[in-house]
């Protein structure tokens, strides 16, 4: 599980990215250096968050659109963004909460588009629509069944579940992130969580 | 949010086992090569066509508009011909009986 809290809390760096990248001190930089440093275009500092960065947000993006290639493109446009704009000036909280919340922006103006796609090619039901089977179940199979509901829920709610229950994101950051109210963002989650509950034949 | 510890924690642990993303070992250096090679620009060439297409899209239909809005004044003899945005558009402000009239004047008031 990723930490929170004001120090730099992504992983240790994971390799030098060039001879002239960013000096990783046994001490990694705190949040307020990060963002000083993308705010004075700071290029061997940028080179390091990507590279230090890049894999977790590739899986956020990944689990969010269920697809690698798309996931990808997303991850790349909100490091675009956090470079080309001036997004990380203005930027209060904690730095992984910052590339969250991009890479979640990104990964849902993705699935909208593909949505829209979608529409000029009608695929079969989705298999959420097909009535529960409820049988006994054990862990395993109840865990296998959580994790084919949790993808086959619409890409708002799963990312929903994905910051609040996984990236540890209170309702106000989940829902700055998802240019949500609190409220609104809070909905979000119960609905899934209700959907989820009705996979696994939950009845608490 | 309702705690419901038990069910919190198998959400957890079934979000934990969902796919990661496989290692790319391009991934970093390529985002950092597109940074160094693409500078912020304002660059109207460098806008992708669907919005040069919407751009154009909109300063067109702004053109009509203004177009519309210039030509269908209403025809008004009383309005001032100052208050014509249009140079020369003194005929815009004679209705279109005085404009035939000019055209093909009534012999029997040309003498008058």
């Amino acid at each position: 599980m990723p930490a929170t809290g004001d120090t730099f809390c992504g992983e240790a760096g994971t390799g030098p990215l060039r001879s002239n990248d960013f000096a990783m001190d046994s001490v990694a930089p705190t949040d307020r250096a990060v963002l000083e440093a993308l705010a004075r275009k700071d290029d061997d500092m940028f080179a390091w968050i990507v590279t230090t960065h890049e894999q977790w947000a590739r899986t956020l993006a990944l689990r969010i659109l269920g697809d690698l290639e798309e996931a990808e493109d997303a991850v790349q446009d909100a490091f675009l963004q956090l470079w080309q704009t001036g997004v990380a000036t203005k930027w209060k909280g904690s730095f992984r909460t910052l590339i969250a919340t991009l890479v979640t922006r990104r990964s849902l103006d993705r699935a909208r588009k593909r949505r829209i796609r979608s529409l000029f090619s009608p695929r079969p039901a989705a298999a959420h629509d097909e009535p529960p089977v409820v049988v006994r179940i054990d862990n395993d199979q109840r865990r296998g069944m959580l994790r084919d509901g949790i993808m086959k829920l619409p890409e708002r709610q799963r990312a929903a579940l994905l910051l609040f229950h996984y990236e540890d994101m209170t309702l106000k950051d989940g829902a700055e992130a998802m240019n949500l109210s609190p409220k609104a963002f809070e909905s979000l989650l119960i609905r899934a969580r209700k959907a989820l509950k009705t996979i696994v034949g939950d009845k608490r | 949010m309702k705690p419901n510890d038990s069910f919190d924690q198998e959400l957890r642990d079934a979000l934990e086992s969902l796919p990661e993303a496989p290692r790319n070992e391009a991934f970093a250096p390529d985002v950092v090569d597109l940074v160094e090679e693409k500078p912020v620009s304002h660059d109207p060439l460098r806008l992708p066509p669907l919005r040069i297409a919407g751009l154009t899209a909109l300063g067109f239909t702004g053109g009509l508009l203004v177009a519309g809005a210039v030509f269908s004044q209403p025809v008004n003899a009383s309005k001032p011909a100052a208050q014509t945005t249009v140079a020369g558009a003194d005929l815009l402000a004679m209705d279109s009986i005085e404009i035939a009239w000019l055209a093909f004047p009534n012999p029997s008031t040309r003498e008058r």
